[in-house]
């Protein structure tokens, strides 16, 4: 959808100080619309949206999100929007730990003397980590696709070695970051981030500093467990991680002993 | 390694960047990505790793519009020895900033955390219940040793991402 397209534009190139106009609509469905405005922001005409008002990105990255009424329910509204949206639109992760103030329109006032409400609790759900998420995000995935990856040879409580989320989709990687805060959680060791892809064979390439022997067994045993529920995790067998140094390929692990008894699907289009 | 507020403000907010307007009135991919190597080949590394992110800062703008608008998409197996793609190298260096701002932010918290505690340790806490002060001393020690440990977790990152800035020089030299 090229709404969906602008939004997501909009809201992973946002900077501290820029501004929008947003309305936010019930019904007849949840929908949330932003518009980057220049110079100083008024309120629109709020036609029959619940709320609608002036956002603006503070200096660490969040929104904060001005409009008359009651804060609380506008923080949920957004909340809500984010999470019905997350699937087909990652970029909504970027609303997460936005704020909400009361403004009564006009222009708007100073940032920095405005009441702003946040509440942490309320976004909890937008980023849902764990092998559905992982194989839709394979399922999309063509050959050459860039895919952030996070990886861990010490899963801790989540038992997820590894998450995946399409670069593109996710250029600042508020998605991909709001998944690790839930697997955080379960206080998983250390672990490596860079650029996956599906070569034209299928084999899922993993490319970084960092990786080890370790990783490859843990996201082997993970993947041997899960392909039975989640086939589409299947892609992953036959994974390449290409320890790189200076902008070479240092060293390929890899090791066709450990995907025993996980089957592939057939690569996505290319 | 140190990094100041602004610093750590700065890795937080380093890829939330407008891009040229250029970009979204739909430049040719090439020029787009002509512009991520001319960004790239400005780049002059600091000798302090704290100053790493202010040294990056001009290349987010360019590295945004290739990854959306004209990202790679080569797609062949990569054996020992080969040059891993440029932009790939840059989108690398994009994601552990990105990782190490979490990992200041996070730092930063541990600080407060065993400052807090010592505050309260050397002021109130004197006239305090014993238990509370061994309560308290071992939350601030806790803290503590997780500030150090992640002190040193950003400092093997920083490394990470010097080496990795300098296989990008290395790489757009060599025309790769």
């Amino acid at each position: 959808m090229a709404g969906d397209a602008d939004l997501a534009r909009t809201l992973c190139l946002r900077q501290p100080g820029s501004t929008y106009r947003f309305a936010l609509r019930f019904f007849p469905e949840l929908e949330l619309r932003m518009t980057r405005t220049r110079g100083t922001p008024t309120q629109g005409d709020a036609g029959d949206a619940a709320f609608a008002g002036v956002a603006i990105v503070d200096d660490a990255g969040k929104f904060v999100f001005c409009a008359p009424g009651e804060p609380r329910r506008l923080l949920w509204g957004l909340s809500e929007w984010a999470k019905s949206a997350a699937d087909r639109l990652p970029a909504a992760a970027a609303l997460i730990g936005s704020g909400a103030a009361p403004w009564e329109g006009g222009t708007l006032l100073d940032p920095a003397r405005l009441a702003i409400r946040r509440d942490d609790a309320l976004w909890s759900g937008v980023a849902n980590p764990g092998p559905e998420q992982t194989a839709r995000v394979l399922s999309g995935c063509a050959p050459g696709d860039r895919l952030w990856y996070w990886l861990t040879d010490e899963p801790g409580a989540s038992g997820l070695p590894v998450l995946l989320q399409p670069a593109r989709d996710d250029p600042n990687r508020d998605f991909l970051n709001a998944l690790i805060d839930v697997v955080a959680l379960g206080e998983p060791g250390p672990a490596e981030t860079g650029i996956a892809y599906a070569t034209v064979d299928g084999e899922i390439q993993f490319l970084g500093a960092g990786l080890r022997r370790a990783h490859l067994d843990a996201l082997a045993a993970w993947v041997g467990d899960e392909a039975g529920r989640h086939p589409e995790l299947g892609r992953i067998a036959g994974a390449r991680l290409l320890r790189t140094t200076a902008g070479r390929v240092q060293a390929a692990i890899e090791d066709a002993t450990v995907w025993d008894g996980v089957a592939r699907p057939a690569p996505t289009g290319g | 390694m140190t990094a100041s507020a602004d610093q750590s403000s700065w890795i937080r907010r380093v890829l939330g960047v407008d891009l040229p307007s250029a970009v979204a009135a739909g430049v040719a991919a090439e020029t787009i990505r002509a512009g991520l190597m001319r960004a790239a080949s400005a780049v002059v590394l600091p000798q302090d790793n704290a100053a790493l992110p202010d040294a990056l800062t001009p290349l987010a703008p360019a590295f945004l519009a290739a990854l959306m608008d004209a990202p790679e998409t080569s797609a062949e197996p990569l054996g020992v020895g080969a040059a891993v793609p440029v932009q790939d190298q840059m989108a690398d260096v994009a994601g552990q900033l990105d990782f190490l701002g979490r990992k200041l932010d996070e730092w930063s918290a541990a600080l407060d955390d065993a400052e807090g505690a010592k505050g309260w340790i050397d002021g109130a806490g004197a006239a305090a219940d014993a238990d509370d002060r061994a309560t308290t001393l071992a939350s601030y020690n806790e803290s503590r040793e997780r500030g150090l440990s992640l002190q040193a977790e950003i400092a093997a990152m920083s490394e990470k991402i010097r080496a990795a800035c300098n296989g990008v020089s290395a790489s757009i030299g060599r025309g790769a």
